[in-house]
Formats: C-alpha cells, sequence, structure tokens
C-alpha cells in the first residue's frame, strides 16, 4: 500500500494553516514583505509537490500532517526572523508545535485582557446559557489534550455536544471577529 | 507588548483552550477552527492548484508526476458542476449542450440534423432516402428474430 494512498489531502491543508496561524501570532498577519501564514503554507506544500521524494516522508517520521507542520513552523521561524520578530537560532529543531503558554496565567495585563474579552463574549452571545457555560468552562479549565472531553466534565455534555456548541458559538456574529479578525493589521495609509 | 497585540494573545488564548492542541484536532473541530482562521479559503482547491503546478513543471521536463502529486491531484479534483454554480453558468452549459455540434460527424443522418428544407439537395435527399430504408430494413429484421 502507498503511503500516501490514505492521506485527507483537505484536513492537511486546514492543519497547515492553523499551525502557521498558530505560529504567526504577536506578528502583523502579513510579515516578510507582505508574506503571510496562507503563503507559507503554500510555500510548503509546492516544495513538496516539487520534491521528487516528498521530502523524503515516510510513515516512520510520523504522520504526513505532523512531519509538514514542522516544516511550516520552521519556514514561518526564518521569516519572522528575516522580519526581526523573534530570535534565536535557524537550526533549532527543538521548537514545539504545542500552543504557547497563556499569556493570561504569567502577566497581570493579559489577565485584564482575558477578562475584557470573556466579557465582550458574554454580551455577544447574550441569553443563551449553554453557550454562556462554554465560555465559563473555557475560562474554567486549562489548555491540554482531550478539550471536548475536558469541556464536556465540566459542562455535563457529550463531547459531540461540545463540538456543537463550538459550532454554534462561532457563528454569532462577531465571535469570530473578536476572536480572529482584530488581528488584521491596521492600514496605514487613507482610503 | 502593544495593547493591540495583548487582545490577539488572549483572542488566541481562546482559541487554544477552545479547540487544544492543533495537533490532535480531528474532524469537525479541525473544520471550525479553519473556517475561524481562513473563511472563504477552499483547501481542496489549493492543494489542487499547487499539485497541478508541480505536475506541469514534471511534464515540462518529460518526468512522470511522482506518486505523491497524482495521488493528490486525483483526491482534490474538481466536480464538473460547482455547487456554488451562478444560474447564468448553469444556463451557458445547458445552451451549449443543446447547440448542434459542427464540424465532422460518425453518423451520417446527423450531418443533416438542424437543416431546414430548402437546404436539402436532391443528392442529399437520395441518401436521407437509403438511410431511411436501411432503418426500416433494420427494424424489421428485429421484428422477425
Amino acid at each position: 500500500m502507498s503511503r500516501f494512498e490514505d492521506i485527507d489531502w483537505s484536513a492537511l491543508y486546514k492543519r497547515l494553516r492553523i499551525v502557521a496561524d498558530q505560529l504567526c501570532r504577536g506578528a502583523n498577519r502579513t510579515f516578510d514583505c507582505g508574506l503571510s501564514g496562507e503563503d507559507v503554507v503554500g510555500e510548503v506544500l509546492k516544495k513538496f509537490f516539487e520534491s521528487s521524494n516528498g521530502l523524503g516522508w515516510t510513515k516512520k517520521k510520523g504522520t504526513l500532517d505532523n512531519f509538514l507542520s514542522k516544516v511550516v513552523k520552521n519556514r514561518v521561524i526564518e521569516h519572522l526572523k528575516r522580519n526581526k520578530k523573534v530570535a534565536g537560532s535557524l537550526d533549532d529543531s527543538g521548537i514545539s508545535l504545542k500552543p504557547p503558554r497563556s499569556h493570561a496565567e504569567i502577566d497581570p495585563l493579559a489577565k485584564i485582557q482575558w477578562e475584557r474579552l470573556v466579557t465582550q463574549m458574554y454580551e455577544l452571545v447574550g441569553d443563551d446559557q449553554d453557550l454562556r457555560d462554554l465560555i465559563a468552562a473555557v475560562d474554567l479549565t486549562g489548555r491540554g489534550h482531550n478539550v471536548n472531553q475536558q469541556l464536556g466534565e465540566v459542562m455535563d455534555k457529550t463531547p459531540q455536544e461540545v463540538v456543537n456548541l463550538k459550532r454554534r458559538l462561532v457563528n454569532i456574529e462577531g465571535i469570530r471577529e473578536l476572536l480572529y479578525e482584530q488581528r488584521k493589521p491596521k492600514k496605514r495609509f487613507g482610503g | 507588548m502593544s495593547k493591540e497585540n495583548q487582545k490577539s494573545d488572549s483572542a488566541a488564548d481562546f482559541l487554544d483552550r477552545l479547540f487544544g492542541n492543533v495537533e490532535e484536532l480531528v474532524g469537525e473541530d479541525l473544520d471550525i477552527l479553519f473556517e475561524v482562521v481562513a473563511r472563504g479559503e477552499d483547501p481542496a482547491e489549493r492543494v489542487w492548484v499547487l499539485a497541478e503546478e508541480a505536475a506541469v513543471k514534471y511534464r515540462k521536463q518529460n518526468k512522470i508526476p511522482p506518486e505523491h502529486v497524482k495521488r493528490a491531484l486525483v483526491a482534490t479534483r474538481k466536480g464538473t458542476l460547482p455547487a456554488s454554480a451562478s444560474k447564468s453558468m448553469l444556463d451557458k452549459i445547458v445552451n451549449q449542450v443543446l447547440q448542434p455540434e459542427h464540424g465532422p460527424v460518425n453518423d451520417p443522418a446527423f450531418a443533416y440534423r438542424g437543416l431546414r428544407e430548402d437546404e436539402v439537395t436532391e443528392q442529399d435527399r437520395d441518401i436521407l432516402n437509403g438511410l431511411e430504408q436501411e432503418l426500416k430494413q433494420n427494424w424489421s429484421d428485429e421484428e422477425e428474430k
């Protein structure tokens, strides 16, 4: 059986985009002369397809998703360094893909920003008690493994019910903008 | 750190707590978070375009695209009729299907399709009569069987 036979290419692209987005935090959404996380994913997949052996990936190296996630991570870091957004060695391959430690856990100002964000989210979901419970559960739980299980235990819901609530939450007008759109760089010039 | 970055980090923290480790994301969670970070992007189309570009490069070098390129192309091939097709686009497709095919045809009978009565010459009429006789013969042979 071919090692590429059971690859879900759409899911692979989605994961790489999310990884690139996660790594670009703190920098403008475009960096290194206007390059974005989307461009980096395109760049990595282009190299992968142009490589006759798929950049040497084999199943022994883990899943293709994780293998290419690491390549995306290295490319983002290189671009960010060129943009002087991060420091460190270009050869540093030991950077974890795990999200960075929550700023709210280490910085009082970040804690205030976190509380503001949660308050804004409560305002946006209004009287929807299930969604208020979900926000409260997120506030109570830490990051980590099996988040749906963790959130479900706090809320007394099944993991699938938690997933459905997440979908409802991000579809509420203003929530997506609050969680993501505010990170777009502001226009510097008129027009 | 600027106030804007602080806000961004809070939002990022929230997304991390809501969705967990990206390596573990599967199914609907992956779809939902992708919608949040890249609404409007078509993942299959993006992969297809990149794989197709690579395939063109291989072909230009007289090489067969490697397996991973071929697999990606097959798996993400665009449908023949996009769900988002507009009414005008669909009308255009239907009209094109209904238009007579111009140019050489395999069956001589189709060569006369769409011709007006005054455009059919005496020679054409003989050919059509011959085809009609042949058809009748075929039918009678079928009935005898």
